[in-house]
C-alpha cells in the first residue's frame, strides 16, 4: 500500500512543476502579446495559442491536483449526516466509481489519440501538431488515476472511509 | 433522460466531485442510448471545452488575487477604507463593505473574496465589539460584490457561453454592484441605530492622508485595468494579465512584501483554484453536449414559450427557478449548464442578453450564501469559526436586501443597459 | 446519426418504401446564416425526394462542438452531415487553401464558377482519407475590409494598422505581407475592440457585418473581394456506406439542389446586405484596381502552388476563366 502513497506523492511533485511552467506561460504570453501589439506595433500571433495550450494543461493537471487535495467541490449533505461503517461504505463506493470513470476516460483517450486523423491536425497559427495539446488528457488522467487509487486505499484503511 | 437525472443525484450524494459527476452521467447516457460512436468524441470534447480565449481570464484573476494577498495590497485597501469611514457608528461594518467594493474591482470571485476578508475583517470587527456571527455575515454578504463589480468570473463564463461581449458584461455590472453595496450600507446603518453600536475615534486628517498615500500603489491595479480597457490598449482578458503584472510590481517594489521565493507556490495555488472552475467547465461541456443531442434546450424553450409570452413573467419564473436551483447547486456549474438552454429563448421575449446575463449571475451569486449548498456560507463559517446556524441567522437581512436589489435590477433595465449603451 | 430514439441512423425503422432515416447535420453559424438556410433546404429536398422517409435535424451554432469535435463525430457516424468552414478544413487538407488565394475572384459569382471545376472535385476526394465524403462547396460572401478610418486602395493604406483576421495560415500569410498587423481575435471581443480601438479594422464578409453591427464602430467599407469564404459540405463516410445505392443517390441530388440554391441565395444576399449597409450610413467604396496588391498576391499564390499540385492547377484554371 505504501507504494501507492509514494507514487501519488511523486506524481504530485511533477504536477507542481508543470503547474508553475504553464501558469507562468499564460501570464508571459498574454502580456507579451499586448506589449508587442501596442508598444512595438508588431502583433504576436502565437501568444493566444500558447496561452490556450497552457490553459488546457493547467485545467487537467490542476484537476488532478484537486483530487489529491480534496479541493473539488462536492455535495457533503449525505456523508456529513452518516457515521461509521455506513459512511465508509458510501465513501468507498464513491471512490470506486471515481477510479472506474477515470480509468475508462483514460482508455478512451488512448484510443482517441491512436486514430490516424489526430496527426493530420495542426494548430491554426503556429502550425504546431495538435497532439501536443491533446496529450494533456491521457497524461493527467493517468495522474488522476494514481491519486484516486490513493484515496480508495486510504479510505479502506480508515475507520469511517475518510481519506483526508 | 430520467435515468440520467436519478444517476446524477445518486452520484452527487456519494460525495463525488460535481465536475466528475457531470462526466459520469454523460458516459452512462451514451451507454444507455447505445450511441457508442459518440464515446470516442468524449476526450476530444473534454479538450475542446478549454479552447476558449475568454476562459484565460480565470487563471489570471486567480493569480492576481493571490499576488495581492501576498504583496500586501489587500491590507492597504482595508486600512484606507478604515481611515475614511471607521469613525461612524458601525464604522468597521462600513469599512468591510467599502473594502469589499474596492477589492471587487480587482477580484472576480465571491468565494475568493469571502476567504480573503474572513481572515482579516472578522477578527478586527470582533475586537471592536461586534458579535462574531454578525461580523462573518457582513463579510460574506459584502463578498457578493466580487463577481458583480467588474472584473467578474461569472460574467466571463456567461459571455463565453452566450457570445455576449465580456467587456459589455463588465460595464453592465458597475451600477448594479454599486447599488448592492449601497443597499448593504443602508442596512448596516439601520441595524447600527437599532443596536446602538460603538463608534471609533475619528482618524486625524494626517492619518487619512498617510493611508491615502499608502493605498495609491494598490489603487494602481484597478486603475490600470479600467483605463487600459477603455482606451483600447488591451482586451478584458489581456487586462487580467496586466493586473497580475502590476500586482507583482506593486507588491515587490512598493510594499516590498512579496517574496519571489513564494512565486512557485502561488502559481501552484492558482493552478488548483483555476482547475476547480475550468475542469467543471470542461465536464459541463460534455454534459451540455448530451443535452443538445437530446434536444433538451429546444424542449424547455417550447415549454417556456407555451407557458407565457410576457417577458417580465418569464424573467420572474427564471428568477424563482434559479433561486431554488442556487440552494442546491454551485453558481458556476449552474451557469455553465443553463446558459446554452436559456440564451436561445431571449430572442422570443425580446430580452437583452446583457440584461439577462447580469440577472442570472447575481441570482446565482446569492446562491452561494443559501443553504444547504452554499460555498460562501461554508467558507465564512469555517474561517471565522461561527456555527452555520448562527451565521444564517445573522445573514438573512442581507439576503433579503440582495433579493430586493435583484428584483430592482430585473424590472428596471436602464440600471444594467444604460452604461454599456454609452 | 441518432435515428429518433435509438442508435445509429442507418438502422432506424423500416417502412414499405424502404428504410426511414433521421439524419443529423451540424454547423457553426447562427440560424439566420445562409449555410443554415442551405441545410434547411437540404432537409426539405431530402423529405421530398424520399417521400418522407428521410428527415434532417440541424444542430446550429456549434451545439455539438467545435469543428474538430464535429469531424470526430462525422468519422464515427454520430453526425451524418457537416458544414465545416474552409478556414478549419484547410488546416487538415492543404489543397483547400485554393479558395484563400488572394484576388483570384472578382466577385462571389466568379468564385461560384470554380465549384464545378475538376480541381474542386479533387479536393473533395482528398477528404476520403479522413473518413469524410466531400459533397460540395457552399459560399457565404467574399471577404472585404472594414476600417475605422479611411478606405483601402494600396497595401500602404494598411501599414501598421491592427486588423482582425481569421486565423488561417493562408489568410495570415497574405495579411502579414500587406504590412498590416493582423491579429486573430475571438469574435465576441471584436465589437468592443473596434469601439475602443484595440483594433483599427477587420477582414469581414457582408453578412457578418450586417448581423453583428460592427459598422456602429467602424464606418469605412472597401469592397476588396480579396478572398472568398466557403464551407466544405461533407457527409460521414460511415453513414453513407449504410445507405442503399438508391438512397445514396437521393442524398447527393438533394445536396446538389440545396447548394445550388444556397449559392444563388448568397449572391443575392451580397447585394441586399450592401443596400442595408448603405442605408445604415456605411461609407462604401469599391477597390476597382487591385494592381497595387498583385505583387503580394503573387507571392502567396506561388508559395501555396508549391505545396499542392491541386492549388497550382486551381489558380491556373481560375485565372484563365
Ligand atoms: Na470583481
Ligand atoms: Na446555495
Amino acid at each position: 500500500m505504501k507504494i501507492v502513497y509514494r507514487l501519488s506523492d511523486w506524481v504530485y511533485k511533477i504536477e507542481k512543476v508543470l503547474a508553475v511552467i504553464f501558469g507562468a506561460a499564460i501570464l508571459i504570453s498574454l502580456s507579451a502579446g499586448v506589449i508587442y501589439r501596442y508598444f512595438l506595433k508588431v502583433p504576436l500571433l502565437w501568444s493566444d495559442e500558447i496561452a490556450i495550450f497552457s490553459l488546457a494543461w493547467i485545467t487537467f493537471i490542476g484537476g488532478s491536483m484537486g483530487i489529491k487535495q480534496n479541493a473539488s467541490p462536492s455535495i457533503t449533505m449525505l456523508t456529513d449526516f452518516l457515521k461509521g461503517k455506513v459512511k465508509k461504505i458510501v465513501l468507498i463506493m464513491g471512490f470506486l466509481v471515481m477510479v472506474a470513470f477515470i480509468g475508462y476516460v483514460l482508455y478512451l483517450s488512448v484510443n482517441w489519440l491512436n486514430s490516424p486523423n489526430i496527426l493530420v491536425q495542426k494548430s491554426n497559427t503556429m502550425q504546431m501538431p495538435k497532439i501536443w495539446s491533446y496529450l494533456c488528457i491521457p497524461i493527467s488522467f493517468v495522474f488522476m488515476l494514481v491519486h484516486s487509487l490513493e484515496l480508495l486505499v486510504k479510505g479502506l484503511y480508515s475507520s469511517d472511509g475518510e481519506a483526508f | 433522460m430520467a435515468i440520467a437525472l436519478i444517476l446524477f443525484v445518486v452520484l452527487l450524494l456519494l460525495r463525488i466531485p460535481i465536475a466528475f459527476v457531470l462526466g459520469m452521467t454523460t458516459i452512462v447516457y451514451i451507454f444507455a442510448t447505445d450511441n457508442m460512436g459518440l464515446m470516442l468524441t468524449v476526450p476530444q470534447r473534454l479538450y475542446s471545452g478549454m479552447e476558449n480565449y475568454g476562459l484565460l481570464a480565470i487563471p489570471l484573476f486567480m493569480l492576481a488575487g493571490e499576488l495581492m494577498n501576498s504583496g500586501g495590497i489587500t491590507k492597504r485597501l482595508i486600512d484606507f477604507a478604515k481611515s475614511f469611514v471607521g469613525h461612524f457608528r458601525g464604522g468597521l461594518a462600513y469599512v468591510n463593505v467599502i473594502a469589499n467594493m474596492l477589492l471587487a474591482s480587482i477580484i472576480g470571485s465571491a468565494t475568493a473574496q469571502i476567504a480573503m476578508m474572513s481572515r482579516t475583517m472578522v477578527p478586527s470587527m470582533e475586537k471592536e465589539g461586534y458579535s462574531r456571527p454578525f461580523s462573518a455575515a457582513t463579510t460574506a454578504a459584502a463578498g457578493l460584490l466580487g463577481p458583480i463589480i467588474p472584473p467578474s468570473m461569472l460574467f466571463i463564463i456567461y459571455g463565453v457561453g452566450s457570445g455576449v461581449s465580456i467587456g459589455s458584461m463588465f460595464i453592465a455590472g458597475v451600477l448594479p454592484g454599486i447599488l448592492l453595496g449601497l443597499s448593504f450600507i443602508i442596512l448596516i446603518a439601520f441595524i447600527g441605530m437599532k443596536e446602538k453600536w460603538p463608534t471609533q475615534q475619528r482618524a486625524r486628517v494626517s492619518e487619512v492622508f498617510i493611508s491615502f498615500i499608502k493605498v495609491i500603489p494598490a489603487l494602481l491595479v484597478p486603475t490600470i485595468i479600467i483605463i487600459g480597457i477603455l482606451s483600447g490598449v488591451f482586451t478584458p482578458t489581456e487586462s487580467a494579465a496586466f493586473a497580475c503584472l502590476v500586482a507583482l510590481i506593486v507588491g515587490f517594489f512598493f510594499y516590498k512584501e512579496l517574496d519571489l521565493r513564494k512565486l512557485p507556490s502561488i502559481l501552484v495555488n492558482t493552478a488548483v483554484t483555476t482547475a476547480i472552475i475550468t475542469l467543471l467547465i470542461a465536464m459541463a461541456n460534455l454534459f451540455g453536449w448530451m443535452l443538445s443531442f437530446e434536444l433538451v434546450p429546444q424542449k424547455i424553450a417550447a415549454w417556456m414559450v407555451a407557458l407565457t409570452d410576457n417577458p417580465l413573467l418569464f424573467l420572474l419564473l427564471v428568477n424563482i427557478f434559479l433561486l431554488l436551483l442556487g440552494m442546491f447547486m454551485d453558481g458556476i456549474a449552474a451557469l455553465i449548464i443553463l446558459v446554452p438552454i436559456f440564451a436561445p429563448l431571449l430572442v422570443n421575449y425580446g430580452i437583452d442578453p446583457i440584461h439577462f446575463g447580469v440577472i442570472i449571475c447575481i441570482n446565482l451569486t446569492i446562491g452561494i450564501l443559501t443553504p444547504p449548498v452554499g460555498s460562501g456560507l461554508y467558507i465564512a463559517s469555517s474561517l471565522s469559526d461561527v456555527s452555520l446556524g448562527a451565521l444564517i441567522k445573522a445573514m438573512w437581512p442581507f439576503l433579503i436586501v440582495s433579493l430586493v436589489v435583484l428584483l430592482i435590477i430585473t424590472y428596471w433595465t436602464p440600471l444594467t443597459l444604460w452604461l454599456p449603451s454609452l | 446519426a441518432c435515428g429518433g430514439n435509438d442508435g445509429q441512423s442507418a438502422d432506424a425503422g423500416k417502412n414499405d418504401g424502404g428504410d426511414t432515416y433521421t439524419f443529423k447535420a451540424s454547423h457553426v453559424v447562427q440560424e439566420s446564416h445562409v449555410w443554415h438556410k442551405t441545410a434547411e433546404k437540404f432537409g426539405e429536398e431530402l423529405e421530398k425526394l424520399s417521400d418522407g422517409r428521410m428527415k434532417l435535424d440541424i444542430y446550429s451554432a456549434s451545439t455539438l462542438g467545435l469543428e474538430q469535435d464535429m469531424v470526430q463525430q462525422l468519422e464515427t457516424g454520430s453526425i451524418d452531415f457537416g458544414f465545416l468552414t474552409n478556414a478549419y478544413m484547410s488546416t487538415r487538407e492543404v489543397s483547400l487553401n485554393s479558395w484563400f488565394m488572394p484576388f483570384l475572384f472578382s466577385d462571389l459569382e466568379d468564385a461560384n464558377k470554380m465549384r464545378e471545376s475538376e480541381e474542386t472535385k479533387q479536393m473533395l476526394e482528398e477528404l476520403g482519407s479522413q473518413g469524410l465524403l466531400g459533397l460540395d462547396i457552399a459560399f457565404a460572401g467574399n471577404r472585404h475590409i472594414l476600417m475605422k478610418e479611411g478606405f483601402i486602395g494600396t497595401p500602404e493604406d494598411l501599414k501598421g494598422k491592427k486588423v482582425r483576421i481569421i486565423g488561417s495560415p493562408a489568410m495570415q500569410s497574405f495579411w502579414e505581407k500587406t504590412g498590416a498587423g493582423p491579429t486573430a481575435m475571438p469574435l465576441p471581443e471584436v465589437y468592443t475592440s473596434l469601439q475602443t480601438g484595440v483594433i483599427d479594422g477587420m477582414d469581414i464578409d457582408l453578412d457578418a457585418l450586417v448581423t453583428e453591427k460592427y459598422y456602429e464602430n467602424a464606418k469605412y467599407l472597401t469592397l476588396t473581394n480579396q478572398m472568398t469564404f466557403p464551407t466544405v459540405v461533407v457527409m460521414s463516410q460511415a453513414s453513407f456506406n449504410k445507405l442503399s445505392e438508391e438512397d445514396q443517390g437521393i442524398v447527393k441530388t438533394a445536396m446538389k439542389t440545396a447548394v445550388d440554391w444556397g449559392a444563388q441565395e448568397a449572391i443575392a444576399r451580397e447585394k441586399s446586405n450592401l443596400e442595408e449597409l448603405k442605408k445604415n450610413g456605411v461609407e462604401v467604396q469599391e477597390l476597382e484596381d487591385h494592381s497595387a496588391f498583385d505583387g503580394i498576391a503573387e507571392e502567396v499564390r506561388t508559395q501555396y502552388a508549391k505545396e499542392s499540385e491541386i492549388i497550382k492547377s486551381f489558380i491556373e484554371t481560375a485565372q484563365n476563366d
